[in-house]
């Protein structure tokens, strides 16, 4: 090993560049920090429309909310009785059972595609996959007009129908929760997929004794995220359920639904109807925020289990 | 260099080996002062106490078991801590005459002036060679083209990358190897030419090799810059530093500084039983 | 085996097949010949489901061509009432929508995301986080009611009387003001998107790696510097994403537009005042009322709204790899 005797050299250089550096200090801090004001002011920007929205709805929605709001069926008013617009209750009535059916016949289906885009090899099978993907970005209005034009003729004899919805819903539905189920999936360690293998189990046991367990909680907040889209969706039934004004627990009958009805009153021309809107708008905002809390619960379970 | 004979039946993790005492090693002007230095997270200590100089010039080894805070105490000397909520660094830390949680240096002057090279080398993945290397030139306000271009030359050169890279200095950093990015990392520390730089475990995710050209770069490197390294390897600490600090996790899991000595005196006379009884590699 | 290996194959399935084609796991393989051919079925059956669903979409577009013929993409009046169809308004209202919604959520989405991510204390950056995400799935009728009944009367008295006093009247602000023309949609569908774009781009940030960010402070960035010259390149596959998600979105939304725009349909606008319609817009408010050719010149409209939406997730999806995106 050699020595080193030499000591290092205070250059010139390094004495300049500090002293530059100091010197632009200053400026690109003032400027800096400007930016950075900016940057917090767009924080507050983005969030005074965001908190309009919250705030009106629960400002102006609560107003409305009766118990006669919410149990009685909805009226048409007319020019002597301009506040006679009833409830909603066909509307919640609607909305429960259509929704209820939808998500219920979307969770095996969507699981179901979700476990066999993951098997999903080749060509097609990434195709496909690619597919669904980009099927959860589709406009809705298009899962109502493909039952529209497919079903409503054959099926339900151009009749509006409540059921027609619930395709046009469970459809909508199932790419949600396949691509929800595929990741959640695919995100199973591969090693606990290795150690079933290992053991000798079949790889239809392995998916259903090992991976859909652990991917559970993922595959919960995607059935969760879909009720919260189905709930909330108007475009897809908007043509293909009609408008109920009945209570009808039938789900095969004319109904109505939560959003369509607010679109309805948004439409109509008297001003209590579209107060009746923040009303519904309130109920819709509320189940969304406490299904979004629900799976916050669960994926927070899920990390601390 | 021979490894000493008598270590060899307690050689199941390290050998010691013999360093060559060399008071010549480095000046004994003072790049840096630590006064009782201590680090805690949200009220819990980390390390505490620590208290040595960094001779101008030197390569100053910090070693000890995992957990004993040397990568902590190194953090501190350029305020990285600053980022971590809840962290507080106590007692006095001297760069040359500054203090440098005096509030005289404003931070980010302070960080150029003591650079830092990581543990895996963290090139910014969006900038080409050349952009990385005079990155903290321009992020400091430095714009002057014929300057930036002097010192691509400059780093590249003193961090021996030069003729590997001259070719294609537009090209994405992330085309390196990871040795060679791990040194583009160290032209990009000294191309602000700073007065100490900061070697975090810089060989610990680094082949043999890349450890052999880091290791000879080094000393190299500590003609133009002083050098402070952490590092889990005592064989690279005996091989690489004029001066070392023994840090060891107390009772209370606190780090502390056990011994700080010349490195031929920590590894061939410590005056801790502690340091003894590491070095010949009884724990850790 | 080493453990890069392991950990680098991302997909299960692959791995699957990797491990079955050793010979000892082929037996197993074999003797699961009904999960396999259940797994055929089922991908048959998904691509069945496809190309019914697309398929559908063309066919029920075919009557449409037919009766407008090439004036559907050169026309600009549409009127359902007169069997006009030239949809060139109604492409370029969804347009115009579109780009005064991008105009205002990708900055203000972007910087947003930058300061819940770097500059917030932790607390705030959960709690605004949780905030967005759950404000992203906020149904678009309610957005709509608030379009109408908040914004409206603010886009008519405040914002476009100042637009156009501060332009002198000049394009595009220019002309009748209304209150619910291009502009007030294109500002609820911004509104509406915001909170896609903040969430999708503040994961991208969080994904940053740390040393990349402790890398640039330690050669003396400021937190600016930080944010800008190197999380923000480093995350732009995410944001980029984030922005092209909430493209497509915004090109898509159909019951607010239909609720908010004034839902003029023919007159290629000429201001961001002016009234208008978007192509799925006009499908939700026309369709019900439509009968003979006027049906099939709806589903023309659809046929291309799909393509230009499908166009859209599909780069922004190629561009999110590695973050699961289901907003």
């Amino acid at each position: 090993m050699t020595t080193m005797t030499s000591n290092m050299p205070e250059t010139d250089s390094r004495l300049d560049l500090q002293q530059l550096m100091r010197q632009k200090y200053r400026r690109r801090v003032i400027v800096g920090n400007v930016i950075l004001a900016f940057v917090m002011a767009a924080l507050v920007v983005a969030l005074i429309p965001l908190l309009s929205i919250v705030i009106s709805v629960i400002d102006r929605g609560s107003k409305v909310l009766s118990t006669a709001f919410l149990t009685q069926v909805q009226q048409d008013p007319f020019a002597f009785d301009p506040y006679a617009i009833g409830g909603i209750w066909n509307a919640i009535v609607g909305s429960l059972v259509m929704d209820g059916i939808a998500i219920g016949a979307a969770i095996p289906l969507g699981i179901f595609s979700g476990v066999i885009l993951s098997d999903a090899k080749g060509k097609i099978g990434t195709t496909i996959h690619r597919i669904f993907d980009v099927m959860i970005g589709l406009p809705s209005i298009l899962f109502g007009l493909f039952v529209f034009f497919v079903l409503l003729g054959p099926v339900f004899n151009n009749a509006y129908s409540g059921m027609a919805g619930v395709i046009a819903l469970t459809l909508m539905s199932i790419p949600l929760i396949a691509v929800a189920t595929e990741s959640a999936i695919s995100a199973v360690p591969p090693t606990l997929n290795e150690a079933g293998l290992a053991l000798g189990a079949l790889p239809s046991r392995v998916m259903w004794n090992i991976k859909l367990p652990a991917a559970r909680p993922a595959i919960l907040t995607g059935v969760l995220l879909a009720l919260s889209r189905a709930v909330g969706e108007t475009a897809p039934v908007l043509f293909v359920i009609g408008q109920s004004r009945e209570a009808n627990w039938n789900p095969a009958a004319e109904q109505s639904s939560l959003p369509t009805l607010t679109f309805q009153y948004l439409q109509g021309f008297f001003p209590s109807q579209r107060e009746a809107a923040w009303g519904i708008a309130l109920i819709l905002m509320t189940v969304v925020f406490l299904v979004n809390l629900t799976s916050r619960i669960i994926s927070a379970r899920s990390q601390r289990g | 260099m021979e490894m000493s004979m008598e270590m060899k039946e307690n050689s199941t993790i390290h050998l010691a080996p013999v360093v060559q005492d060399d008071a010549q090693r480095g000046s004994s002007e003072v790049a840096m002062r630590l006064n009782d230095v201590s680090v805690a997270f949200s009220g819990k200590t980390v390390v505490r106490g620590a208290t040595f100089d960094v001779r101008k010039g030197a390569v100053t080894a910090m070693i000890g078991p995992s957990g004993s805070g040397k990568t902590t105490l190194l953090r501190a000397l350029n305020r990285l801590h600053d980022l971590t909520p809840g962290a507080e660094v106590k007692g006095q830390i001297l760069l040359g005459q500054d203090d440098v949680y005096g509030g005289g240096i404003p931070t980010p002057i302070l960080r150029a002036r003591v650079g830092m090279v990581f543990q895996r080398p963290n090139p910014f993945p969006t900038m080409s060679i050349a952009d990385n290397v005079t990155s903290g030139l321009r992020f400091n306000g430095v714009k002057d083209k014929k300057k930036l271009e002097e010192a691509i030359e400059a780093s590249l050169w003193a961090a021996a990358l030069w003729d590997s890279v001259k070719d294609r200095l537009k090209a994405p950093a992330s085309t390196l190897s990871g040795g060679e990015q791990q040194r583009l990392c160290i032209a990009r520390a000294l191309a602000v030419e700073p007065d100490v730089l900061l070697m975090d475990e810089p060989t610990s995710s680094l082949d043999p090799i890349s450890t052999q050209r880091i290791e000879d770069l080094m000393q190299d490197l500590k003609k133009i810059v002083t050098i402070v390294i952490v590092t889990h390897n005592m064989q690279q600490a005996a091989r690489v530093s004029d001066d070392c600090a023994f840090l060891l996790m107390a009772e209370d899991r606190a780090g502390e500084l056990i011994e700080f000595a010349p490195t031929a005196k920590i590894f061939n006379d410590p005056q801790d039983s502690r340091t003894l009884d590491y070095i010949q590699g009884r724990f850790g | 085996m080493p453990m890069d290996q392991s950990t680098t194959s991302t997909n299960a399935a692959g791995d699957l097949s990797n491990v079955s084609s050793s010979p000892k796991f082929n037996l197993a393989a074999r003797g699961d010949g009904r999960y396999n051919i259940a797994m055929r079925i089922g991908q048959a059956l998904l691509a069945i489901f496809i190309i019914v669903f697309f398929g559908s979409i063309i066919i029920q577009s075919i009557p449409g061509w037919q009766s407008a013929g090439f004036g559907f993409f050169t026309s600009t009046d549409w009127s359902n009432a007169d069997f006009k169809f030239g949809a060139l308004s109604l492409i370029a209202g969804t347009l115009v929508t579109t780009f005064i919604a991008l105009l205002f959520a990708v900055p203000v989405g972007i910087s947003a995301a930058l300061s819940i991510q770097f500059l917030l204390h932790r607390r705030l950056r959960v709690l605004f986080s949780s905030l967005v995400e759950v404000l992203a799935i906020v149904p678009s009728i309610v957005f709509g009611v608030w379009g109408v009944a908040v914004i409206s009367p603010w886009t008519q008295h405040t914002l476009e009387p100042f637009l156009r006093d501060i332009s002198g009247g000049a394009p595009p602000f220019q002309g009748e003001i209304y209150g619910i023309g291009l502009l007030l949609g294109g500002l609820v569908l911004g509104v509406m998107i915001l909170p896609t774009v903040v969430a999708v781009s503040r994961d991208a940030f969080a994904m940053v790696p740390q040393t990349l960010i402790e890398g640039a402070y330690g050669l003396g960035a400021t937190r600016t510097q930080v944010l800008f010259r190197v999380a923000l390149p480093a995350a732009r596959r995410g944001v980029l994403g984030a922005v092209t998600l909430g493209t497509g979105r915004a090109l898509g939304e159909t019951v607010a537009m239909a609720t908010i725009l004034g839902g003029v349909t023919n007159k290629f606008p000429s201001s961001a005042f002016d009234l208008g319609a978007t192509l799925a817009s006009t499908i939700a408010r026309d369709f019900l009322e439509a009968t003979g050719s006027q049906v099939g010149a709806l589903g023309s409209l659809a046929l291309i709204l799909t393509v230009i939406v499908f166009v859209v997730n599909y780069i922004a999806r190629k561009i999110i790899t590695r973050q699961a995106v289901t907003l």
